[in-house]
């Protein structure tokens, strides 16, 4: 049993370069169909329908292909995520809700000071990389407290890191919940405090069964969603606006 | 593989502290210091471009810095790990 699993996974991760092209091109074909439909006059709305439930059936579906009950699956997808697809996960991550919605508002109010928004979320990834990072790794925890805990000895330090945790993981969330149910309401017709939960209850359904793994693979298919649809609109709006140039 | 051993252990924690006491000074240069400087460097501007030095670097360049020094910081973490045999499998 144990050797089957290890074949499954290393195929499982062979097999990712071919898994997610399929999944570009599927979704560049999606958009092209989209394209078409809306020439031939769908109205938006059912464009907007189709675009969420397209994304969502591809988390959902990822969600269940990932389910695990392996602990060191669940908080840490098994340690054998390879880079390339790590960093586009963390890269979805950096470009989230919480970046759109919320960066966009902070440095449309605050300028030149929302800036400093944008320089520690960077830079909180270089100072992660040094100091926390590689240690996790190698000591083997699951969570930074946990990790904390081991190296410094006491609850009490793993009590600070949970507050430190808890302060930054609130921040962060509320932007991304508040994106999230903007989203939900805006597209599903509902009012925004109930289409809060939709959309919590829609994450929990993706995180809950396969943890840290499902949050993995979902976010890489996000990466490639988040790329087209920020570079699209870059490139198309600098053409119109440069084109004479 | 090298023998894991005192010796090896604490020559390979001396050069991963160097290591990151030079990145963690890098980062508070690019971090902070630069954006103290914002009204002087602001009088720079960068051609063809055409920003004002400390915007920029605000919004862009400490940025690219960031992201240049994590890919050197791991490529440089993992020559000491190879280095002294504690590097993991590929």
């Amino acid at each position: 049993m144990a050797t089957q699993t290890a074949t499954g996974t290393s195929d499982f991760i062979k097999n990712l370069g071919r898994m997610y092209g399929t999944y570009t091109g599927g979704f560049i074909a999606f958009i092209i169909l989209l394209a078409i439909m809306e020439q031939v006059g769908v109205p938006n709305k059912i464009l907007g329908y189709l675009f969420v439930f397209f994304t969502l059936a591809v988390y959902a579906v990822i969600g269940v292909m990932t389910r695990t009950a392996q602990v060191s699956e669940y908080y840490v997808a098994g340690r054998r995520v390879p880079a390339f697809y790590n960093g586009m996960a963390t890269g979805a991550d950096w470009m989230s809700a919480a970046s759109f919605v919320g960066m966009a508002g902070t440095l449309f109010l605050l300028g030149y000071d929302g800036l400093a928004w944008v320089l520690g979320w960077t830079g909180g990834f270089v100072l992660v990389s040094i100091l926390v990072g590689p240690y996790l790794r190698k000591f083997g925890a699951y969570t930074v407290p946990d990790f904390m805990a081991f190296r410094y000895g006491g609850n009490f330090c793993r009590f600070l890191a949970v507050i430190v945790l808890v302060c930054c993981s609130f921040t962060y969330v509320t932007a991304q919940i508040y994106g999230t149910g903007l989203i939900a309401s805006r597209f599903l017709g509902m009012n925004f405090e109930v289409a809060v939960f939709v959309g919590l209850v829609g994450i929990l359904l993706c995180a809950m069964l396969g943890g840290m793994r499902a949050v993995t693979w979902t976010q890489i298919a996000q990466y490639i969603v988040l790329i087209i649809a920020y570079l699209t609109p870059i490139v198309i709006l600098s053409t119109k606006k440069f084109n004479g140039e | 593989m090298a023998q894991p051993n005192q010796a090896n252990d604490e020559a390979h924690w001396k050069k991963t502290t160097n290591l990151m006491l030079t990145h963690l000074g890098i980062w508070f240069f690019f971090g902070y210091v630069i954006h103290m400087f914002v009204v002087p460097l602001n009088k720079i501007v960068i051609p063809i471009l055409g920003f004002p030095l400390g915007f920029y670097m605000a919004a862009q360049g400490s940025l690219i810095v960031f992201v240049v020094m994590l890919f050197v910081f791991a490529k440089q973490q993992d020559k000491i790990d190879r280095e002294f045999g504690v590097a993991e499998d590929d």
